[in-house]
């Protein structure tokens, strides 16, 4: 009887610790504090390391790199005060701000140059924007080919206040890659001494952007509050920014609507249920979503069969009616938004419709005369083909409606291999296990070449996972790479992106789009298609 | 507690303590086994890809890594996350998680045992009454419906409908937000101990000592609270065992619909991320708490009651 | 012994109940089968009763609705997405236009073909399983014991999602994850069983007249157990189903374009703001199978053999 009782005593006291608990916690809000929802979990706080856009736009709200984003969201010198180029724009020299850490050191050279060589010390996956494929630092490519040590790499401190970069070759898109997370300084004595902590927790981290990071409830919330040491603190108008981690979409909207969120994206699902609304709005995430192509699959190499397939999406219905989010149909392989030519024109704009020019745009009744035609060529009654996606990576609905499409061509047959994102890129692609495979690519800088340079011939065992080969196209992309002026490098990308559409070396499908709600109070939320998201610091809430 | 008692629980500690080896073993293998790496960016270069291998140390072979891990271990040392979260210890992480699905789980428990045995009491004294059929109605949905459809109800309700509860688990409201998945979770609770209280109840108001009670003149509050609530409240425990061991698993699909930043969500999502360390650790934990629920209920139940110990085999 | 006295017996304090002198009578009961004496039994409780019709009227529904009907179960009509229920399409449709009532139907056939499949095995595993443990004891029950409780200690989600994470999600490998959970709780009582019935003499009777151990496990002891495994098999049903939903809800059960009830409630579950009734009806299909077949079960157990306890 007594340990019953004991038993039930202690279970009263844990009810009752928990209701203290919960009414100890409930915060009384200010005015200004902003409150936006991340459908994804903050996955890195290390700049060096990280790879998603919500680790980024929360790296980007409390550290600065040498150039960022004003107002109105074109580049600017952030950490810089001025820069230098050669005339044969492959040296950079930055001077830098009087900024401090959070600690209280400044923020010096050294912090730049230490950051980028950790970033090829610990593999970090995007210390390829370093090398070749990026901004081509001297000895970056052979450093992260572990051939030479990481300190060989093109970037010194001459003093504290000055920043050298030398680069290999000219880079059109330098400046936009500065803005990115990887390029931000990391300092060093902070970082070594922290070792595998560092930026596991908010206490192993230094601060020297526009916010700091006061919490961190991990898969829940990260909370940002005002940075009184920044040195554009007077820019900072919010006292705090909190971002809810992996939220739900459904739940978001509901606190949107009771005023709890000042700003959410919302799924597909919830678009016609909000799209009245005077906060919704959609956005352009950047994001390509196209078919692989196998070329190693001899059904596959025939030209007229993918002209069929392509033939046979209809883009349009499947952005207008199925996604719904503001995605767009896809012109070519290069999204639009993404980079704008020297005329002040948009890249894809320019480019103009490439499915259209090539007759391979949505028309059932060419797709089935394609297929036809590249059944008779191979000598076959029908063909049949396996398309790979991953389940989780929220193309659920772009699949199945592929499904259908291509299996209402007569002749064809397509059967869904279903796996996850990491098996998908691993087992399959990697392996050539694959007809056909639905992915994505999301630009890493505000240039054409970040799409282009994956289907180079020097790219296949890399990221050209169809083994597409065209020596044309490679041609092209060399010229481009050591061409100085910006006009004529662009009639080369543009002629190379019509190349892959002449040849059908992908199926492009949509741009995504995202559906957002934003509260009328809140503005200067500034949103990136490339490279970090969100930028925090201008944000205003009446 | 007797020496037989204490060689009883020796040698279930021990058989535990295999069996958890063996379930280390085992899952290491397994994911060990799965194709690919965590490192999954399309971005990785074979060379970055190497480094990344060789600074976790999973060039190593399998049995070297397991020893490494099994040693560590032992330590409280449960390696690095190597994409959720990056670099974060996974004591760390999977702590954080442990505490809010336990809390919720206690909290349903709690609720649910309280409420059913309220229900059962009252349904065994109105016994054959309407009062008595809709508790029993109530237990048979209880006991057969999952915890995520009334879930998946009481968000809609209360959540989207009515807006009386927050429909996701907040932080900063741990309490209020908290409503909706522990009374999802304790329907089954409720249930199970309403249709055992209601049975054991029944059974000693019909027993001789409490025929003997009543022929001695005790008042019926008396009668109920002080004799025979307490005896049919002793073997209630003995499903409290199996209660806890299912709502650990109904946490697993509440989480999901509740935002819940829970045990089962990181399961779930580490096996999306093929985080390998983080669904060792989410596994290894359950496999834990599993059999000490269950060890403890055993135990438990034998120092309550010696007739029924010591058990053949299960 | 004095308070006695004051004790005063009143008419009122007795009650007349009834002349109960017949209740002695030996009555010969006819002789009935053993399936007819089940059947009266089980006709008896009620909750039994409407569980087997529920079972039945969903069995018929999954199987000859997605044929009668005219959609086809995965025909995308983006003209026709997120209809609410209505005279053209009986319980809505879903974002692509696909026919819910048709879908919903062929997700409920394939749940049941899943749940009926897994279990089926589960029987087979798990009595063979249980008797060779049971029946040879030892060392070799000793063994496969320790193996059965070791994986008994993992939670059954658990295992399923880490068998789900190496398996390729498919209709097969569902079912062989089910197959590796749920054969535990067969296999315990066929041991128990086995245990209790190789001592009893019928047994010996057979093992004296030179049967081998085989003939003994298959001819003696199966017979003896059937009924109880049939009771544990329409337990095992709901979870069956439930396990198959789960893992569908959590993305690692079967895909595009296949349909299930967990396929369903998933799809549905992103609309529930917008359309609740696409995740309304599958979830409550599900919670009325698993209801029905509890009750069922329940109405089976007490019909089969009315001594038999709670399991």
């Amino acid at each position: 009887m007594k340990i019953m009782k004991k038993v039930l005593s202690a279970m009263l006291c844990c009810a009752m610790a928990f209701t203290l608990a919960a009414c100890g916690s409930s915060d009384d809000s200010a005015s200004a504090d902003v409150v936006v929802m991340s459908e994804n979990d903050l996955m890195s706080l290390d700049s060096s390391q990280a790879t998603d856009g919500t680790s980024f736009e929360v790296i980007a709200a409390f550290k600065d790199g040498l150039y960022g984003y004003a107002e109105d969201g074109t580049l600017t010198l952030m950490l810089a005060e001025s820069v230098e180029v050669s005339d044969d724009l492959l040296t950079y020299t930055f001077t830098l701000k009087d900024a401090t850490w959070s600690n209280g050191t400044a923020v010096t050279a050294n912090d730049f140059v230490y950051a980028l060589q950790r970033c090829i010390n610990v593999g970090s996956e995007y210390a390829f924007l370093l090398g070749e494929q990026g901004a081509n630092i001297v000895n970056a490519e052979a450093a992260i080919a572990g051939e030479v040590d990481a300190s060989e790499i093109g970037v010194t401190a001459v003093d504290d206040k000055t920043l050298v970069f030398e680069l290999a070759s000219p880079c059109g898109f330098f400046d936009k890659l500065l803005a990115f997370p990887t390029f931000f300084p990391i300092n060093e004595e902070f970082a070594e001494e922290k070792g595998d902590s560092y930026a596991t927790s908010i206490d192993n981290l230094l601060y020297c952007g526009a916010f700091e990071l006061t919490t961190w409830e991990l898969n829940n919330k990260v909370v940002l509050t005002k940075n009184e040491n920044y040195y554009d603190a007077d820019v900072v108008q919010v006292n705090s920014v909190t971002i809810n981690l992996a939220q739900d979409q459904s739940a978001a909207a509901l606190q949107f609507d009771s005023g709890e969120l000042d700003y959410c994206v919302i799924s597909s699902s919830l678009v016609d249920t909000y799209s009245s609304n005077e906060g919704y709005s959609t956005i352009n995430n950047g994001y390509l979503w196209y078919l692989y192509i196998n070329f190693e699959n001899e059904l596959l190499e025939n030209e007229n069969i993918r002209k069929g397939l392509s033939a046979a999406i209809d883009r349009d219905d499947l952005c207008e009616n199925i996604l719904k989010d503001g995605s767009s149909s896809a012109s070519g392989f290069v999204p639009a938004e993404l980079s704008t030519n020297s005329d002040g024109q948009d890249f894809a704009e320019a480019c103009g419709d490439l499915l259209a020019a090539n007759e391979i745009d949505y028309d059932l009744e060419k797709a089935q005369e394609y297929i036809d035609a590249g059944l008779a060529e191979l000598g076959v009654d029908s063909i049949s083909i396996d398309l790979v996606y991953g389940t989780d990576e929220g193309v659920n609905d772009c699949a199945t409606y592929l499904e259908q499409a291509f299996n209402a061509l007569d002749g064809v047959t397509l059967t869904l291999v279903a796996t996850n994102k990491q098996a998908r890129i691993n087992t399959y692609l990697k392996d050539g296990d694959f007809d056909l495979c639905l992915t994505r690519w999301g630009p890493d800088y505000a240039d054409a070449t970040t799409y282009l340079n994956n289907l180079e011939t020097s790219q296949i065992g890399n990221n050209n996972y169809g083994c597409y080969s065209n020596s044309e196209y490679d041609d092209l992309l060399a010229a481009a790479r050591s061409e100085g002026d910006a006009a004529t490098r662009e009639g080369y990308l543009m002629e190379a992106n019509n190349i892959l559409m002449e040849d059908v070396a992908i199926v492009p499908i949509f741009e995504q789009g995202q559906a957002v709600l934003q509260s009328s109070s809140l503005s200067g939320l500034v949103h990136n298609a490339v490279g970090t998201p969100y930028i925090f610091k201008y944000v205003t809430k009446s | 507690m007797n020496k037989g008692m204490m060689k009883y629980i020796g040698k279930r500690l021990a058989i535990s303590a295999a069996t958890l080896f063996v379930i280390i073993l085992v899952l290491f293998l397994m994911l060990k086994l799965m194709p690919g790496t965590p490192f999954n960016d399309e971005k990785l270069t074979e060379a970055q890809l190497a480094v990344l291998m060789s600074k976790y140390g999973l060039d190593q072979p399998i049995m070297v890594q397991f020893w490494n891990y099994l040693r560590n271990m032992l330590t409280g040392d449960f390696g690095v996350s190597y994409v959720i979260n990056k670099n974060m210890n996974i004591s760390q992480l999977v702590g954080s998680a442990m505490g809010i699905s336990f809390r919720l789980g206690v909290m349903a428990t709690i609720l649910g045992t309280v409420i059913g045995i309220l229900l059962g009491i009252v349904a065994a004294l109105n016994k054959n009454t309407w009062i008595d059929s809709v508790s029993t109605i109530i237990s048979v949905i209880g006991v057969s419906i999952p915890s995520f459809v009334f879930a998946l109800l009481l968000v809609y309700l209360l959540g989207a409908r009515w807006r009386i509860f927050p429909t996701q688990y907040s932080s900063s409201k741990p309490f209020v937000s908290a409503i909706i998945p522990v009374i999802a979770l304790s329907m089954s609770v409720i249930a199970n101990v309403a249709r055992f209280t209601r049975t054991e109840m029944i059974s000693v108001l019909g027993s001789d000592y409490m025929i003997l009670a009543k022929a001695k003149g005790l008042d019926q509050r008396t009668l109920i609270f002080k004799h025979a609530l307490r005896n049919s409240l002793i073997p209630v425990i003995t499903i409290l065992g199996p209660i806890m061991v299912n709502i650990m698993t109904g946490t697993m699909v509440v989480e999901k619909i509740c935002g819940i930043p829970g045990l089962g969500k990181l399961l779930i999502s580490s096996i999306q991320q093929n985080d390998y360390n983080v669904t060792l650790a989410c596994s290894f934990l359950y496999a834990v708490m599993y059999i000490i629920i269950v060890l403890v209920i055993d135990v438990l139940y034998g120092i309550i009651d010696p007739r029924i110990r010591l058990g053949k085999g299960d | 012994m004095d308070d006695l006295k004051d004790i005063e017996f009143l008419p009122d304090d007795f009650e007349f109940i009834g002349n109960n002198q017949d209740i002695m009578k030996d009555e010969v009961m006819p002789d009935v089968p053993f399936w007819l004496d089940v059947w009266r039994r089980f006709k008896k409780n009620k909750g039994a009763v409407i569980g087997a019709i529920v079972i039945i009227f969903v069995i018929i529904m999954a199987i000859f609705m997605p044929m009668l009907s005219q959609y086809k179960f995965d025909a995308i009509d983006s003209s026709h997405a997120n209809m609410t229920p209505g005279s053209v399409h009986w319980f809505g449709t879903d974002n692509f236009g696909r026919d819910l009532w048709v879908r919903t139907w062929t997700g409920t056939r394939v749940s049941l073909i899943v749940a009926f499949a897994a279990i089926a095995i589960d029987v087979v595993v798990g009595v063979t399983y249980g008797m060779i443990s049971g029946y040879f004891g030892g060392m070799v029950d000793q063994v496969m014991q320790r193996i059965q409780e070791i994986l008994n200690s993992i939670p059954t989600l658990v295992v399923l999602t880490l068998l789900m994470t190496v398996l390729e999600a498919s209709l097969t490998t569902i079912i062989f994850a089910l197959m590796f959970t749920e054969w535990i709780g067969m296999s315990r009582i066929t041991r128990a069983q086995v245990l209790q019935i190789k001592e009893e003499e019928f047994v010996l009777a057979s093992r004296t007249l030179g049967a081998s151990s085989f003939f003994i496990i298959f001819k003696e002891i199966l017979p003896n157990i059937y009924s109880q495994l049939i009771v544990m098999s329409m337990m095992s049903i709901p979870n069956a189903i439930f396990y198959e939903a789960y893992l569908s809800f959590v993305g690692l059960g079967l895909t595009v374009p296949n349909a299930s009830l967990g396929v369903l409630i998933n799809d549905g579950f992103t609309y529930f703001l917008s359309y609740p009734h696409m995740v309304a009806i599958p979830v409550i299909v599900l919670g009325a199978l698993m209801l029905s077949f509890n009750l069922f079960g329940d109405g089976l157990r007490d019909a089969l053999d009315p001594t038999m306890k709670e399991m």
